[in-house]
């Protein structure tokens, strides 16, 4: 059967929607929340003063003078000297070696206050923090990080055959923009779609695209592979020239590491240190010990190559390494770096997040749209199809839920006593036993009142955590506005706006349902003896 | 329009797997036809590879018979795949 393109294309753009829009919106979510992954760090660690500042020459010193006293014997440190976004601390990661007398190995991701040079494990309080939320998004939760890596793969894929098929199947692109039909068919609900997806789509375009750039090597490694004739060594070379990784073996000879300051000195003399994003300080304590500098600049921020090698026991430069580049990789190298926004200030990094909303509103409204055009269909007494109901509850629970759900990790995180066994862990399960709780109520609720009442919770949950703010901590919204701290007033600020948000749509919800119901109550009795046929309120009133 | 299932499982199967091996194969053909250095055509076939492959898939879905499917995908697969065999063995 031949069909037109536009046909086609908007077969493919529903189905592909129907069956994958709620894992990408929990994909855009989580991501979006990634755009402050650092400040939401820093807000759920409110024991700590990020707010306060160190020097470079302080992040440098103390970080050095941490690994030294507690990690010579790790093969190799890692320590994150970028400044991010205004945040106090320094990350240092290390892992111990597993020992003769049976300690497995350990991974150490050390949080050092550059102005004490201690880390603030002792005084933060454990959280999964921003990080986990944000990683989410391509990671999922609960289950095998490489299944969940080609699920989101192939999720990501049909996300971009579904922007280009939803740009080929708008014929009026333009026309369709600027309309917005409220008559309460269904319509409107398109109207949203096309509106949030033709105002952000160069967005959507980039984000997709460059999403696969990430899983090129997961998913085409046939391509190199197969180019080279299946030979490892040929392989690895071209691994090495694209990838150059410094090896340091161990001589066995221990030698004395210089110290922080001294070793500050030397790099400063060939590098600027604020330059510098990252160290990584290989085979301590040995007679082969060097220390790479890892130099970032504007336009590729931590993706920047640039490394000056430098001997970590006299100070002396070696060398300087730099990766084979050509116009393919620097686009993929910009492709990922605008994807993950790491150079953004503050107001693009609004900016994205504002574009990740809109791609949530995107599938919501898709998803939501794809009911009520079911719907209406359906004529008075008629019962609504079980495959239709069961996928607005679905919607119900994606929407509305996750967000709720989201509120919920946050609270979690100042509602969970301080001491608790593995409290990080417990933030992220608190966040999905309520979205698993937001399923079931969606599902046994009928969908209007669903709807309303998950919106209700959902502006309750996000109010909740400035009030918990207000009672637990010194700093809450009214502290944080009087002391000028931005971050932390920022966020409360948000949630209270979001519960705004979330309270003025229940509340139209339930006024529209009792003015659509109230004058037509015999009829609709008559017609509909059970709450879940025909004639739904919220079909009229969303319409609207 | 109106898909039976049949006919979308097939298109669906022929998306994800002789889609993804024809894109495969011609990266690599295009790769070893590539005149300058091996890491230079390697980075640009892998970054347009997912856009091939992604219109291969908006094709498969609009393609009225599946037959034409099968025919232009093994014929691909095959010509590509042997044509890097053979400038392989030269």
């Amino acid at each position: 059967m031949k069909t037109g393109l536009r046909q086609s294309m908007t077969w493919l753009h529903t189905w592909i929607g129907l069956i994958l829009c709620w894992l990408m919106y929990f994909m855009f979510v989580t991501g979006t929340t990634g755009y402050f992954d650092e400040e939401i760090d820093q807000y759920l660690t409110p024991e700590v003063a990020h707010h306060e500042t160190a020097t470079d020459k302080q992040r440098f010193i103390s970080a050095i003078n941490y690994a030294q006293t507690n990690a010579m014997d790790a093969p190799e440190w890692f320590i994150d000297l970028e400044a991010k976004r205004g945040g106090l601390l320094t990350r240092l990661f290390y892992r111990t070696p597993s020992t003769e007398d049976g300690s497995p190995a350990t991974s150490n991701n050390v949080l050092i206050d550059p102005r004490s040079g201690e880390s603030v494990e002792d005084i933060a309080r454990k959280t999964a923090g921003g990080q986990t939320l944000y990683r989410m998004h391509w990671r999922l939760h609960y289950i095998n990080t490489d299944f969940s890596y080609y699920l989101i793969g192939v999720i990501t894929l049909f996300m971009f055959i579904g922007v280009v098929s939803g740009i080929i199947i708008h014929r009026k692109i333009f026309t369709d923009f600027f309309t917005f039909r409220a008559q309460g068919n269904g319509k409107g609900w398109l109207d949203i779609h096309n509106l949030v997806s033709v105002s952000s789509l160069p967005f959507q375009l980039m984000i997709s695209y460059s999403g696969l750039i990430f899983m090129i090597t997961t998913f085409l490694p046939l391509i190199a592979f197969g180019s080279l004739g299946f030979d490892q060594n040929a392989a690895r070379d071209i691994y090495q020239k694209l990838y150059p990784q410094i090896k340091v073996e161990r001589s066995g000879i221990k030698a004395t590491m210089l110290d922080a300051e001294t070793l500050y000195q030397k790099l400063q003399e060939k590098v600027d240190i604020a330059q510098i994003s990252s160290l990584r300080i290989k085979a301590p304590g040995d007679e082969n010990a060097k220390v790479v500098a890892h130099i970032a600049d504007n336009i590729y921020g931590a993706r920047a190559t640039l490394k000056y090698v430098f001997n970590a026991n006299t100070g002396e430069f070696i060398e300087t390494q730099d990766r084979a580049t050509n116009p393919a990789m620097l686009f993929n190298k910009i492709m990922l770096e605008l994807h993950e926004g790491l150079f953004a200030d503050i107001e693009l990094r609004w900016l994205y997040f504002l574009a990740g909303t809109l791609g949530c509103c995107m599938m919501a409204t898709g998803a939501i749209y794809y009911v009520r055009k079911r719907k209406i269909k359906v004529k008075p007494g008629q019962a609504i199809p079980k495959s239709l109901r069961n996928i607005e509850s679905t919607n119900i629970a994606v929407v509305i839920g996750l967000l709720a759900s989201v509120a919920m990790f946050f609270n979690a995180n100042r509602l969970l006593p301080l001491d608790m066994e593995n409290r990080g862990e417990w933030e992220v399960h608190v966040m999905f036993i309520t979205w698993l709780g937001c399923f079931i109520h969606a599902y046994f609720r009928p969908s209007e009142k669903a709807w309303m009442e998950q919106t209700f919770f959902a502006g309750l949950c996000c109010l909740m955590l400035p009030i918990i703010n207000v009672i637990t901590l010194d700093k809450h919204v009214f502290s944080s506005l009087a002391s000028g701290n931005w971050l932390f007033a920022s966020v409360d600020l948000f949630f209270i706006a979001c519960a705004g948000i979330f309270f003025y749509i229940a509340a139209r919800m339930k006024n529209k349902a009792i003015t659509v119901q109230t004058p037509n109550k015999k009829v609709a009795q008559q017609r509909s003896p059970k709450p879940r046929v025909s004639q739904p309120a919220l079909t009229r009133t969303m319409g609207q | 329009m109106q898909r039976s299932k049949k006919d979308a499982l097939i298109r669906l199967f022929s998306a994800l797997i002789p889609a993804f091996i024809f894109t495969n194969t011609l990266g690599i053909f295009i790769t070893l036809l590539f005149p300058s250095a091996k890491t230079e055509g390697l980075s640009y076939v892998l970054t347009f590879a997912f856009l091939f492959y992604s219109a291969l898939v908006m094709w498969i879905f609009h393609t009225p018979y599946i037959k034409t499917i099968a025919i232009v995908l093994g014929l691909g697969i095959t010509l590509t795949g042997g044509g890097s065999y053979l400038i392989y063995q030269d």
